[in-house]
């Protein structure tokens, strides 16, 4: 999925790179991710979710 | 919480020596060397032994074997030969020199009076350490009373073998009249029976020690054996050692004392091999002779508890990490490190019923779990879909229906959230037996509270709690029949005043027209954990289940003993390899099919196809199609429509006017899911509602992504404090899910661009 196009459809552009801020169990953090370089909308692929985004949460919950 | 740290301290025997070895003058770690002579590991055995009695080649000869009568197979005349096995390490041990040490001298002298067993011991350790050593004789040779225990030939081989790398002086044929003439740091009188004391007497504050600073005296002068005179000999050495170290005469006196004692009925007794020779046992022998010691320690609870054995943690382990998980040291949340063993307790009561001092660690780790709540320092992933769960279960999916004429039902079915999720039509057969046989009854939908409490969430836990007692107080306090054990136990702990039964033994009491559906086959009944308190519905499905024509055969462990299926403590999103683990584990237990009494029991063994029925299904007729053990587990979805359906079929029946409410109208489009998403979604524990909610709040917002190659349209939203992604695409008059992902972690809006 990742290297389809995606448009948001509010903005009808490409998404791009950029900072994405996260939350989870009262630690904040940020990683790059695609962007709607206009209003925002994220993009986190599956790929992404199950990979490292799972792997983060596993360690944060065992810390 | 603290008290449980003070019960362990107090109370935990994990660290008690066992039998033997508390009767061993040596304090032998008997349990290791057994365990090196069952591997046949003779030289680490060896090593271990002579460390422990320094002359290994007369202790195995001289010791009269205290450990044999302390034995557990004492009683059946099958002690382990210990003496034999320390015979056959010495003659196994490739190599039975002392190691030869290259230490710096210590500037301390230490003069030892005698040179009979107990004051060489002394010698020996003290010289090895290098400390500088002078043993006073008053007979012209070493040995003492060893001359009229052993051949010469024996003791003094081995007298010089240990000394052979230690400079220690021998002033034979010098007899001592005054200690005043004895220039030295310290001083061992060890002059034998009858020898002479200088005067000394064991003052008791110490071992070995007199009440003179830097004397000390000990061995059979002091009244003991032969093998406590070396023994004494070595302790003394240590009290020295302190002595010149830090002042004080103070080294704790010999005390292996123990309050273990196993019961041999539970450990494996093979008696001993017939003995082929005179002379010492082979290897082959001495490794069958040592694999008869069952290596005594109390382990109960790591032994049968899955979540210590697993995390290989007894319970005053297990204790410390906790409590420095719930009250870490740092402010940072970085030392808890504890939190998932913490969420990973099944709660099944087993480890406090095994513990011979019933320790209970599983309520201490559902105490730290509510700790944890109220820090915020639990994740709220572990529970989140359960209690969501249950807020369905006690709010749509509640209901009362009361039966009776009067308005005072007798009897209060109350089947469980669980029950009606997995086969609800269990629940309608089952009312309508409760309603033939006693019409005054009445039906009560909704959660006992488990869930919430398994959670640590305890505010949560006593209002449903309240709940239930409201409903129960409204029909007058009827008796509760309980179809599910968890639900009995959750309310006799948190409601004792509401009388209750299992179904089990109400059905058993009538005697049912029995259904045959058992026909002679052989079966377990699987013993869901919580009926580890009501041994009078284990006998109630027991007999329904021979009733029903089943031949029973036991499991390793059940009854009193019951294990979880893994699913107690909702455990499986914290931990799920560990719950699958704990699940497996019960399968493996019996290639039997299981007659379980627990809708979890049922649905987890079949959801990992372990041949499995509801015992409900097996006594009462009609029900699903198909074979008794291979019933399909529903899905998270399909639990709650279950319980949906449930409720409908009761209200239809019962007030049809509120069922009519049930019937919402269908908003949106239909959205159109393929088995293996909803499989997937199932093993995310994602709900179609939550999977449709986001989709519907795309098309609502407008805001998604388009996938301008396949047209299809990709969004998020938060259920509960979950993110779900869905990937569907827009169809005529329905849409079509074509992937769908969730995670905990949450984006925040908003914040990228500064």
């Amino acid at each position: 999925m990742s290297d389809r196009p995606l448009i948001c459809s509010t903005c009808r552009c490409p998404l791009e790179e950029k900072r994405v801020d996260f939350e989870y169990l009262g630690h904040t953090f940020f990683a790059d991710a695609p962007r709607c370089p206009v209003c925002g909308q994220v993009y986190l692929s599956e790929e992404l979710v199950k990979g490292r985004v799972a792997e983060v949460e596993m360690q944060l919950e065992d810390k | 919480m603290n008290d449980f740290r003070a019960q362990l301290a107090e109370r935990c025997m994990q660290n008690d020596p066992p039998p033997c070895a508390s009767v061993c003058p040596f304090g032998l770690d008997i349990r290791a060397f057994a365990g090196h002579m069952k591997r046949g590991a003779f030289s680490a055995a060896f090593r271990l032994y002579r460390d422990a009695v320094a002359f290994p080649g007369i202790v195995s000869r001289l010791c009269d074997q205290p450990c044999g009568g302390a034995c557990v197979f004492s009683g059946r005349n099958g002690a382990i030969a210990l003496r034999d096995l320390e015979a056959a390490a010495i003659a196994h041990a490739p190599n039975i020199n002392p190691n030869r040490y290259s230490l710096p001298k210590r500037p301390k002298r230490i003069a030892v009076i005698g040179a009979g067993p107990s004051g060489l011991a002394c010698a020996l350790r003290l010289a090895s350490k290098k400390y500088e050593v002078v043993i006073f004789e008053q007979e012209e040779r070493m040995g003492g009373s060893l001359w009229s225990l052993l051949p010469e030939e024996v003791f003094m081989p081995e007298l010089e073998r240990q000394f052979m790398f230690e400079q220690a002086v021998f002033r034979f044929s010098s007899p001592v009249s005054s200690l005043a003439q004895i220039d030295a740091d310290a001083v061992y009188v060890a002059t034998g029976a009858q020898g002479d004391r200088f005067g000394l007497e064991l003052s008791g504050g110490g071992a070995c020690a007199s009440g003179a600073d830097g004397l000390f005296l000990g061995g059979e002068l002091t009244g003991g054996t032969v093998m406590e005179a070396i023994a004494d000999g070595l302790l003394a050495a240590k009290a020295i050692e302190r002595y010149l170290k830090i002042g004080s005469m103070n080294e704790p006196l010999r005390d292996w004392s123990t309050r273990f004692h196993p019961d041999p009925s539970l450990l494996p007794y093979t008696p001993p091999a017939p003995r082929t020779g005179e002379g010492v046992l082979t290897k082959e022998e001495a490794a069958a002779e040592a694999g008869r010691c069952q290596q005594c320690q109390c382990d109960a609870c790591v032994k049968y508890c899955d979540l210590m054995r697993s995390y290989r943690k007894y319970p005053k382990r297990v204790e410390e990490e906790v409590a420095t998980t719930i009250e870490p040291v740092s402010l940072s949340r970085k030392a808890r490190l504890a939190t998932r063993l913490i969420a990973t307790c099944n709660h099944c009561g087993l480890c406090k019923q095994v513990c011979p001092v019933s320790l209970d660690t599983g309520a201490y780790l559902l105490d730290s779990h509510r700790r944890m709540v109220e820090e915020k320092a639990m994740p709220w992933a572990y529970h989140e879909f359960w209690l969501r769960d249950m807020e369905f279960s006690t709010g749509d999916a509640s209901l009362v229906i009361n039966a009776a004429k009067g308005g005072r039902p007798k009897y209060l079915f109350f089947p469980g959230c669980r029950l009606g999720g997995s086969d609800p039509q269990l629940v309608l057969d089952g009312f309508q037996v409760l309603l033939e046989r006693e019409p005054e009854s009445a039906l009560f939908l909704s959660c006992c509270g488990a869930p919430a409490e398994w959670a640590g969430e305890e505010a949560l836990h006593q209002r449903t709690v309240q709940y239930f007692a409201q409903v129960w107080e409204s029909l007058s306090r009827p008796q509760v029949v309980f179809a599910c054990l968890n639900c009995r136990q959750e309310l006799a702990r948190h409601l004792p005043q509401a009388e209750g039964i299992s179904l089990y033994e109400l059905l058993d009491r009538w005697d049912l027209p029995a259904v045959q559906l058992g026909g002679g086959q052989a079966a377990a009944v699987f013993d869901p954990c919580p009926s580890r308190d009501f041994p009078e519905a284990r006998e109630a499905a027991r007999s329904l289940a021979r009733k029903a024509g089943f031949r029973l055969e036991p499991l390793p462990l059940e009854g009193e003993h019951a294990q979880c299926c893994g699913w107690g403590g909702q455990v499986e999103i914290a931990n799920p390899k560990y719950a699958e683990g704990v699940t497996q584990n019960r399968i493996e237990a019996s290639p039997l099919p299981y007659l379980v009494y627990c809708a979890n029991c049922r649905d987890v063994f079949r959801r990992r196809d372990k041949a499995a029925a509801h015992l409900l299904r097996a006594i009462l007729p009609g029900g699903e199609a198909g074979g008794l053990w291979d019933g399909s587990v529903p899905t998270a979805t399909q639990s709650r429509d279950n319980r949906r359906w449930l409720k409908h079929q009761l209200l239809l029946q019962y007030k049809p006017e509120e069922a009519r409410l049930m019937d919402t109208p269908q908003t949106g489009a239909p959205l159109l899911i393929a088995p293996e998403l909803l499989e997937k979604m199932n093993l995310s524990y994602l709900l179609r509602e939550d999977v449709e909610l986001v989709v519907e709040s795309c098309e609502r917002t407008g805001k998604y992504l388009v996938n301008e190659e396949t047209g299809t349209r990709l969004g998020h939203a938060m259920t509960g404090r979950l993110t779900v992604w869905a990937e569907y695409r827009n169809l005529e008059n329905c849409r079509e899910l074509v992937n769908v992902y969730a995670h905990r972690m949450q984006i925040m809006e908003g914040m990228g661009n500064v």
